[in-house]
């Protein structure tokens, strides 16, 4: 599962389904505590799209600015 | 031989003074400006035309002019009205006199204009335009795009010193949340005659740098009295229409939409708006994280509560397990009150085993949360630990009480205290009468051994 590549409506759609599984699902406390860890990273991924600079995007478009001189 | 013919310059005054008698001073007259240019001196020369019912070719042509003076009054009077500067291409209804000049021929002067003609045949125009999009099938292509749940990355076309880009780019970096943009402009023109092809001409630069973009934002500073002409051609129209990604509008001004205001995906009056708009979204993905965060925490939350119940009614289904015991091992003693010590030590570690496996996940799990339960978690656990301890404890207890009455009831200790066994033919004496008189007598001591007669 890498977060990388994901976007940030996949990682909602993710999350979504995770709390349907705890909530209609039988899970033994393991599985419960991978899919709670689950969760808690994609929420931190979702978060850190709106307020991290993401250093890939900005150096595309430097580079884009630097080649229109 | 003709006997008198007249010079040249003679018939075309003739001509001249012909027309100025025979025709009214000035006429009202509709026609279509074909050419419009405006000289250093501010005089404006204009081709007008006529076309045919097919509008394919023109069949009549003059020349006109607006002298300055007129001029200067003409056009901003106009552009009120039609909040459009005179240009080619534009119906108009004009008051003209008719001009002959034996030099420079036939022409129209124009001292007077009526820009409600104009206006009504703009909104024909722009009527025409519209039904033309949708009968080709391109007028909602733009709007059935999907905006992005998150449209950080901002492809802006517009003016680097139009008033509305600044305030645009400053509400944008500085919003009060934190939330980071990322935009490029795409410069152009944004009105006036060559505006129509500079906007299309950063469509298509955006175009090409599609993938690095979520959405395209067209916007500049207002005015009432700003030139709006260019937003309602067609071929801008067109290339909106069909551009990949959602396209904004902010063009500041209050009346009547555009054709490109109507073609975008989304139309908003003013540049601030469309920021506040962006900044808006952010605000309910926010909002919709923080939602599923505190589901999470109270699901999980929940499910902590029924294994620690769960885990509860187990400790207390020990004692009566080890009160069992008690009850089969006060018979034996000394080899039962062993068997009782190791077994129960036994099952107490494989207890103690299960408990730690269960103490462990349970504090794995209360690890995990991002969000405020923990104090509540915290709490819960250090129950358990408590409860946990109270019953090894209560287990240790009995495992003391029971080596002590074990420990009483050991034979050798009881020597120890000074009392002694006596035994006649190995056997153990209880009764002084069982045995006879001088019978031979073995008394075991704590140190050792006595013999004796009994008397």
């Amino acid at each position: 599962m890498n977060n990388a590549s994901m976007t940030y409506t996949e990682a909602v759609s993710a999350i979504e389904e995770i709390l349907q599984q705890i909530e209609t699902g039988e899970m033994d406390i393991d599985e419960l505590a991978e899919k709670v860890k689950r969760a808690s990273e994609l929420l931190k991924f979702c978060k850190g799209k709106l307020f991290q600079t993401e250093k890939e995007i900005e150096k595309i478009l430097k580079e884009m600015d630097g080649s229109e001189e | 031989m003709e006997a008198n013919p007249l010079s040249l310059y003679e018939l075309l005054g003739e001509v001249k003074n012909s027309l100025k008698s025979l025709l009214p001073p000035a006429f009202w007259v509709t026609a279509e400006i074909s050419e419009l240019k405006v000289n250093y001196s501010g005089h404006c020369y204009l081709e007008l035309i006529e076309k045919d019912s097919t509008g394919e070719s023109i069949k009549a042509k003059v020349r006109a002019t607006i002298w300055a003076s007129l001029f200067r009054m003409i056009q901003p009077y106009f552009e009120s009205t039609t909040r459009s500067k005179l240009a080619a291409g534009m119906k108009v209804m004009v008051k003209a006199s008719v001009e002959f000049h034996e030099l420079y021929g036939f022409s129209l002067n124009i001292t007077d204009i009526e820009p409600s003609y104009t206006i009504g045949e703009m909104a024909l125009k722009k009527q025409e335009i519209i039904n033309r999009l949708i009968s080709e099938g391109v007028f909602d292509m733009n709007r059935s795009l999907v905006l992005p749940d998150l449209p950080h990355r901002i492809a802006v076309i517009s003016s680097k010193t139009a008033a509305g880009f600044g305030d645009f780019m400053d509400q944008l970096v500085h919003n009060d949340f934190g939330y980071k943009f990322y935009v490029r402009l795409f410069p152009a023109v944004m009105q006036g005659a060559e505006a129509e092809q500079s906007i299309i001409a950063a469509l298509d630069a955006v175009f090409e740098q599609e993938a690095l973009y979520d959405i395209v934002v067209v916007i500049r500073g207002g005015g009432s009295q700003s030139d709006l002409n260019c937003f309602n051609s067609y071929w801008l129209a067109y290339h909106i229409c069909q551009f990949p990604l959602p396209v904004l509008t902010g063009i500041g001004h209050e009346q009547d939409e555009t054709i490109a205001d109507l073609v975008a995906h989304t139309r908003l009056k003013t540049p601030t708006a469309v920021a506040e708009f962006l900044i808006g979204i952010f605000r309910q993905a926010d909002q919709k994280i923080n939602d599923l965060s505190v589901t999470l925490a109270e699901m999980a939350t929940d499910l902590i509560q029924i294994e620690k119940n769960r885990f509860n009614t187990f400790m207390l289904s020990l004692k009566p397990a080890v009160r069992k015991f008690l009850a089969a091992s006060s018979g034996g003693l000394q080899v039962q009150g062993i068997h009782v010590k190791g077994y129960a030590k036994q099952m107490l570690l494989s207890e103690e085993g299960v408990l730690r496996r269960r103490g462990d996940l349970l504090n794995r799990l209360s690890r995990q949360f991002m969000l405020v339960s923990w104090h509540r978690i915290a709490l819960t656990s250090r129950k358990m630990q408590e409860v946990s301890r109270k019953y090894t404890d209560h287990e240790k207890h009995i495992l003391e009480m029971l080596e002590r009455k074990s420990m009483y009831l050991d034979p050798f200790l009881i020597l120890k205290r000074g009392y002694s066994i006596t035994y006649h033919n190995g056997k153990a004496v209880k009764n002084p009468l069982s045995v006879p008189e001088n019978a031979e007598l073995t008394t075991r001591l704590s140190e050792g051994v006595m013999k004796s007669k009994k008397v």
